[in-house]
């Protein structure tokens, strides 16, 4: 049984790259709330964000009722790069485990 | 680091015949400002001088050096309130008033010496103090005048005021009317082409308020029937109608200006032109789409601004400064320069000055200062590397493969590489003070993120304490330049050089001898404190004991600060809370914390007439803050200093001594248990039904620590996995905050406290 403390450590880790996109028209609260609520049927943090929901405390439009994961797991990446705007051929770990190399049509 | 702001506003009127006017602002129309500043970062502050001020400690000659002070912390914002009374006059002249206990302006635009030159001029009997807050706030300087509001009452309703109390809001005397009129005109002219700022409002004559505990506290109520007076004043006003079946007993009893004031109808419309005009003015000056400076710019600016403070009233150390410069210019060494000393010697000092002699014009260098501990992220090793990173790739266009790495061994590496990849014509000096306070995480005293070997044109100077980094430096056999005393004349220089603004300079040679005498006389910061003391002691006939009582050395320099203090208050309790809520602190607070983490409980604020019922809200009365910090703000970081207003010790000595004279492990926990309680009530918001609704950023970003600290790690764990906590701390600007606090519950452990 994994630590609560660990569940909500690792789900703001691996979303980090998604809650950076909030700006004045969408803010970083409601991006996550919904991440929240579309986290897993079983995720503590998807029962809390229902129970905010359910609480009428979102004066904005949101997404429900929608299919998500039957059960919520730990993310594995340490950190989501989110920079790349085209296709990925291919990435390769170094033999160091630390390093990513990729190859892409974008230049980034 | 969560962006606030804070807006301190000054409020000048007479005091008797504006209570109802001023109860209606600080109850009624600040708290619907506060309310809508906290949704954007701004706190505010409102300076009502009010509860501590008498005519009779006037007399002793506080009061104007606190109003002027305040005014002076409060810029730009002022509010001028009159009506038909020109206020009392002190009877000496305001220079003497002040002589004896003149202090540094903050952050007034004003030297001290002008104001010393102003004050001379003016006469004895001859101006208000309502008047000088307004000359001296607004007419003699008018850079305040956009951002300052002027509201004249005028003066219909006094036909419905009993005539035995028309004296309490219309002056009698010929002379001081006329004097009222000139003032006003003054204002009026001056204020010709700002008429928005000017506003006329009209109000209801409603009754006599009464003031319950003042007649209970009293022995002229022998023959007064309470019953019967309750009884008629059920709402706690006596009306025009009511007056009529008192008898002349109890009429002399509502007439006596210490048991009643009048009450006003109808001061709505005055509110709301307060709040739209106030609103208007704070928002002009931090306006919401303001280009933020990037977080790194922002540091740089609080490095700088640190630096220029610390390199004030420099002097002496010629040898030291001269070594630097040899070091940056001519070569000398392949290594980082350490300079080390003794706490209070004065490297961070050094360091600053060398610093801005460094100042250089060529295009293809950069200079980095960073003064460990002058930011909250500066303490910290991982930022500090990332941070000369940026700055090096960012002047030097270097490029990185893979950016600045998230982990920290690979940025150790990379800072390392980063520092040999320095054009040949460029050039790189870092200024690195007080390493002996980085955080202890990562080994960083060890210095292994340190390049031991720098290329021609990379300079890094250092400073530390003796301890664990002195000792890596001589493990590593950097160079070293040591601080040791100074000698007699540069003691004298420091003394006099900051008496001098003061006309304090005036110490004999007798004197001064015995100031040099003292043990630790050969540090700037005990040679500051004996300054700033002197400077702020009154009586010159007792100057001579007031030297020899001296402590010999800075630690026991701050235990006297301490017990003058608690004289000066005559509230031992407030000046130790104040302390341990200070260093307990994360990086420091607010003053609007300050004044609620210290009032007094709801059964004394009752019996200090600070409120009359339980229900109302209330704080530290203004006056005892004000003397409790005014007269040591000078060892603290100026809240004015990056407008986010958070107040901390400047000294780390200061800390130290706090820690010594009044912290134990056991009371440490229960000052973070009141700062997370305080917090908790902040940031929980005012609805009991929806937890964490508040919009306070400092409750969302404080209360993490607090409930760590205060041993209560359960309630911090509850607290980082309550979704409802974290939506608020995401409203309110701190996402990126809240990886932070996850981090901070995995090392708690190791967590090192001293900041």
């Amino acid at each position: 049984m994994r630590n609560n403390i660990d569940i909500f450590h690792n789900f703001f880790r691996s979303k980090q790259h998604l809650l950076d996109l909030g700006d004045s028209h969408w803010p970083t609260y409601r991006i996550l709330c919904q991440l929240a609520y579309e986290d897993g049927e079983d995720s503590v943090i998807s029962k809390q964000a229902e129970d905010f929901l359910k609480k009428k405390r979102a004066d904005w439009s949101y997404f429900n009722q929608i299919n998500r994961i039957k059960q919520s797991r730990k993310n594995p990446n340490f950190k989501t790069l989110s920079e790349h705007s085209d296709l990925i051929n291919g990435v390769h770990i170094l033999k160091d485990n630390k390093v990513l190399s990729c190859s892409q049509y974008d230049n980034v | 680091m969560i962006k606030q702001k804070t807006a301190r506003v000054f409020i000048s009127s007479t005091f008797r015949d504006m209570h109802t006017e001023r109860d209606y602002l600080s109850k009624v129309i600040f708290p619907e400002i506060r309310e809508e500043l906290k949704q954007r970062g701004i706190y505010l502050v409102d300076v009502d001088l009010r509860w501590g001020i008498t005519e009779e400690e006037s007399e002793k000659g506080e009061t104007l050096k606190i109003c002027l002070d305040e005014i002076e912390n409060s810029r730009p914002f002022f509010i001028g309130i009159l009506g038909d009374r020109y206020g009392w006059i002190p009877d000496v002249s305001p220079s003497k008033m002040l002589n004896s206990t003149e202090k540094k302006i903050v952050q007034g635009k004003e030297t001290s010496e002008d104001r010393f030159v102003w004050e001379n001029k003016l006469k004895a009997g001859e101006h208000s103090v309502t008047a000088l807050e307004i000359y001296y706030g607004v007419l003699n300087n008018l850079e305040q005048k956009k951002r300052s509001f002027f509201y004249f009452r005028d003066d219909k309703f006094i036909k419905d005021v009993p005539k035995e109390k028309v004296t309490d809001v219309k002056d009698e005397d010929k002379i001081q009317q006329k004097k009222l009129a000139l003032l006003k005109k003054k204002i009026r002219d001056e204020y010709s082409d700002l008429p928005e700022n000017l506003n006329d409002y009209g109000v209801k004559y409603k009754g006599l308020k009464i003031n319950w505990l003042e007649i209970k506290n009293s022995t002229d109520q022998k023959n007064i029937d309470m019953e019967k007076l309750h009884k008629i004043a059920d709402d706690g006003i006596v009306d025009n109608d009511e007056i009529l079946e008192l008898n002349a007993d109890e009429k002399k009893l509502v007439f006596n200006n210490t048991f009643t004031y009048l009450d006003f109808d109808s001061l709505v419309e005055f509110g709301e032109k307060v709040k739209e005009d106030l609103l208007r003015s704070i928002y002009d000056v931090f306006p919401e789409d303001a280009e933020e400076l990037d977080p790194l710019d922002q540091e740089t600016m609080i490095h700088t601004n640190f630096c220029n403070d610390r390199s004030n009233f420099f002097v002496g150390r010629e040898k030291q400064l001269q070594v630097i410069s040899d070091y940056v210019i001519k070569n000398y060494s392949n290594k980082p320069l350490a300079i080390v000393g003794e706490p209070g010697s004065g490297k961070s000092a050094l360091m600053a000055k060398a610093f801005s002699n460094c100042n250089s014009e060529e295009d293809n260098t950069l200079i980095i200062p960073h003064f460990v501990g002058c930011s909250p992220s500066s303490v910290v090793c991982f930022r500090t590397l990332n941070r000369f990173c940026t700055l090096i790739i960012r002047k030097f266009n270097i490029e990185l493969e893979e950016g600045i790495p998230d982990e920290y061994n690979k940025l150790m590496e990379c800072f390392k590489s980063i520092v040999k990849q320095i054009p040949e014509k460029g050039k790189l000096i870092i200024f690195i003070d007080a390493l002996n306070q980085l955080s202890s995480s990562h080994k960083s005293h060890s210095l292994n993120w340190l390049p031991e070997i720098l290329s021609e044109n990379v300079k890094i100077i250092i400073s530390a304490l003796p301890g664990e980094v002195l000792a890596s430096i001589e493990d590593k056999k950097f160079p070293q330049e040591k601080l040791g005393a100074l000698n007699n004349n540069n003691r004298e220089e420091i003394i006099r050089g900051r008496l001098k603004p003061y006309r304090k300079d005036t110490l004999t040679k007798e004197q001064m001898a015995v100031i040099l005498k003292k043990e630790e006389s050969g540090k700037p910061l005990y040679l500051t404190i004996v300054a700033e003391e002197l400077r702020l002691y009154g009586e010159y006939e007792r100057v001579n004991q007031k030297i020899a009582g001296f402590s010999e050395n800075i630690e026991g320099l701050f235990d006297q600060i301490f017990k003058r203090l608690e004289d000066d208050t005559d509230d031992i309790n407030l000046v130790r809370d104040a302390m341990c809520l200070f260093e307990c602190s994360r990086f420091g607070l607010l003053e609007t914390e300050m004044l609620q983490l210290l009032k007094p409980s709801v059964k004394d604020a009752i019996n200090m007439g600070l409120i009359d019922t339980d229900k109302e809200s209330f704080e530290l009365p203004r006056k005892k803050w004000s003397t409790l910090f005014l007269s040591i703000s000078t060892y603290f970081r100026s809240p004015g200093e990056d407008k986010t207003g958070l107040i901390d010790f400047f000294h780390r000595q200061m800390s130290k001594a706090v820690r010594k004279k009044y912290l134990n492990k056991k009371l440490e926990k229960s000052y973070h248990k009141k700062l997370a309680e305080y917090f908790h009530y902040q940031a929980f918001g005012k609805d009991p039904k929806l937890s964490f609704s508040g919009y306070d950023g400092r409750g969302f970003a404080e209360l993490p620590y607090h409930r760590l600290l205060s041993g209560n790690r359960k309630e911090a764990e509850k607290l980082l996995t309550d979704f409802t906590f974290l939506m608020g701390k995401a409203r309110t600007g701190l996402v990126t905050e809240i990886l932070f606090d996850y981090e901070l519950l995995n090392e708690y452990q190791e967590f090192n406290h001293e900041k």
